[in-house]
């Protein structure tokens, strides 16, 4: 069984049509990609999702029951966590504050009020080591708002990799990093999602190729093909709508189809 | 925890304040200021912590105090026995139920769509407290003997000072308590739905539920606030459920402060002093009110408490001292500046008669004082706009040193 479903999912804005008919499936422990050109619904896919959005039409399963039309955080309490292209985070709060905000549910807490944070051990040795993880303890006690931009965006990928999430969706997780912080960013996201379900979007063809088991490539709101990197990058058809050349040169070296 | 020190030197300052301020008006006063710091401090759990801009807070509070009027008049009429010291409580439980009532319809949203319910629920409960007789007494209220429930300990209440030692405990337990609400999962989690509502749904949890749980600890304690209110005063009247009441508690916290747990303190003890000292020598004390509401809306955003943290910063980095010789020299035409403006507006207040200020004789008919006071004030004005840049700058260098400070 597929830990997610989409079946048939489409969704509307107004007259404007932006999904149509996307079927698509997450294995547990798979690393799935979605690319596809600038407006594809890419974004609005991860919103619908997440619970954002409710679906015009079409089902939506997580491990086998329905969650679309379900608020998002009925959705993230049954275990998917997700990032934001434009991060979104808490900016008064500090790093370390975010963090441990993003773990008071995972961790059972919730909104009690009989338990004061500075006391609680287990969460905030895991704050420090989600911290440490992120490379982010230089900075712990600065708010979020005052981040520079790198910063942010390893804060925005803790966020999402605080809990116990069995299902992550990253949108666009290295955009504007550096080469370095990137490289970083991807051991990091190798390495917490070794055991979970991994959806992925991401215009850097080298991330794409190098972090997924599938790819789905989606344009003009419809699913193109869905299979591993290697046929996806000889599949003519993607080629036509999207690829072309940007795949050869930015994968980089010769096709190993 | 490190601030449990800080909490032993308030309570010993609050036992030992009415040692050297022990008569009756005093005592009064400071009474007062007690109600006005729990008041603000619940006000500010929605505010600072919650990001809810209220306009009817005034409701709870309001509430409260007739829970505890009508406990107080029960007892007198011998039909309830509840011990003055509990009070308090009943007028707590008051808020709480108030708030869940109220609330569970208003935090769904938060921002504006909160803020027009709060003033419609406001408004609306100021104008049932004139119509529903029975509960709300109409104009006169309902007023309560405090020395008529059952004494405990041997204390009766007769006394300002007895009022003032309970008002000061159940102020204290309570600071101590949404101090710890801050603390809490449900306390922080406020704070991340204030500043980003969607991520934090993200995350697993509700903006409404946590709006929710934040909106009834401010009902609790503003109820808790409005009992010692009643208490103080023995009788409540529609005036505390009122917006004027609701508007007082938002101008304490924006001037103390929003962003410090300790900054509507500081504007509830300001404002109240200053309430009761203005009404000694001026009827326009609530225009000066109103301006200083604007003045600090304008140039002081982050309120007193932010201020003063600044100040305390550059005193450690030692860059206080490049701003003292600035600050000297805007501090005379500023002080002229504002005793003009005052005279102006007391005068305006005045149909004739003569304005006595120290040696100073303000004839109110005559055009030599007007004239006087303007020109004295358009001199200050001009002396001070030339003298205020070089305070900006002294104050950005600072700030610049401050940066370099704060982030190595």
């Amino acid at each position: 069984m597929s830990l997610l479903r989409l079946d048939r999912v489409s969704m509307q804005f107004g007259r404007t049509r932006v999904l149509q008919d996307v079927s698509l499936r997450v294995e547990a422990g798979e690393c799935h990609a979605i690319i596809g050109p600038n407006g594809a619904g890419k974004s609005t896919l991860f919103h619908l999702i997440s619970g954002l959005l409710t679906p015009a039409s079409g089902r939506i399963e997580f491990a086998g029951e329905p969650i679309h039309g379900l608020p998002s955080e009925q959705i993230a309490r049954r275990g998917i966590a997700r990032s934001f292209q434009i991060s979104q985070l808490f900016p008064r709060l500090s790093v370390a504050e975010n963090l441990r905000c993003a773990l008071l549910w995972p961790m059972g807490y919730g909104c009690s009020l009989r338990h004061l944070l500075g006391r609680e051990k287990a969460l905030n040795a895991r704050v420090d080591a989600l911290l440490e993880a992120l490379g982010l303890q230089a900075l712990r006690e600065v708010p979020a708002g005052e981040l520079a931009y790198a910063a942010q965006r390893a804060l925005e990928l803790g966020l999402a990799i605080a809990g116990d999430a069995r299902l992550i969706l990253l949108d666009e997780p290295v955009a504007g990093m550096s080469h370095s912080e990137a490289a970083a960013a991807l051991a990091l996201i190798r390495r917490v999602t070794a055991e979970r379900a991994l959806l992925l979007v991401e215009h850097d063809m080298s991330v794409v190729f190098e972090l997924a088991d599938r790819i789905t490539v989606l344009a003009q709101g419809e699913v193109i093909a869905t299979d591993t990197p290697a046929r996806i990058r000889a599949n003519p058809r993607v080629q036509e709508v999207y690829l072309g050349s940007t795949v050869a040169a930015e994968a980089g070296g010769p096709r190993d189809a | 925890m490190g601030s449990r020190g800080a909490w032993v030197a308030v309570a010993v300052l609050l036992g030992v304040l009415p040692l050297s301020f022990d008569s009756v008006l005093s005592l009064g006063i400071l009474n007062q200021m007690l109600i006005a710091v729990l008041f603000a401090l619940s006000y500010n759990t929605l505010l600072g912590q919650g990001g809810l801009l209220s306009f009817g807070h005034a409701v709870y509070f309001g509430l409260g105090g007739y829970v505890a009027a009508h406990a107080m008049r029960l007892g007198e009429l011998g039909s309830l026995s509840l011990p003055l010291v509990l009070l308090p409580l009943a007028g707590a439980t008051g808020g709480l139920l108030a708030a869940l009532l109220l609330g569970s319809m208003s935090t769904r949203r938060g921002g504006t769509a909160f803020t027009m319910i709060s003033l419609g629920l406001g408004e609306l409960l100021a104008a049932a407290a004139l119509i529903l007789v029975a509960f709300f007494g109409g104009e006169a209220g309902i007023s309560g003997d405090r020395t008529a429930g059952p004494a405990l300990l041997g204390q009766s209440f007769a006394s300002e000072t007895a009022v003032y030692y309970h008002a000061a405990v159940w102020v204290f337990l309570g600071t101590l308590c949404l101090a710890a609400f801050r603390q809490t999962p449900a306390g922080r989690l406020a704070m991340a739905v204030r500043d980003n509502p969607l991520r934090a749904q993200c995350l697993g949890y509700s903006p409404a539920r946590v709006r929710l749980i934040c909106f009834l600890v401010a009902g609790t304690f503003a109820g808790m606030a409005g009992a010692l209110f009643a208490i103080h005063n023995e009788i409540i009247t529609s005036q505390a459920l009122g917006t004027a009441n609701a508007g007082q508690v938002l101008l304490m916290c924006f001037l103390g402060g929003t962003g410090y747990f300790l900054g509507p303190v500081l504007g509830a003890v300001l404002l109240t002093l200053c309430t009761a000292l203005l009404s000694d020598y001026t009827t326009l004390s609530t225009l000066y009110l109103g301006l200083l509401f604007v003045g600090c809306v304008m140039f002081l955003p982050g309120g007193l408490s932010e201020l003063l943290l600044q100040l305390h910063v550059r005193w450690r980095q030692r860059t206080l001292r490049t701003l003292a010789r600035p600050l000297a020299r805007c501090a005379l035409p500023t002080a002229i500046l504002l005793s003009c403006g005052v005279l102006l507006l007391e005068l305006a207040a005045r149909e004739g008669g003569i304005l006595r200020v120290a040696a100073l004789e303000l004839p109110a008919r005559s055009g030599w004082s007007w004239f006087g006071l303007a020109g004295a004030a358009l001199v200050a004005a001009v002396l001070l706009r030339r003298e205020l840049p070089a305070l900006q700058q002294a104050w950005r260098a600072a700030d610049a040193a401050y940066d370099r400070w704060s982030r190595p």
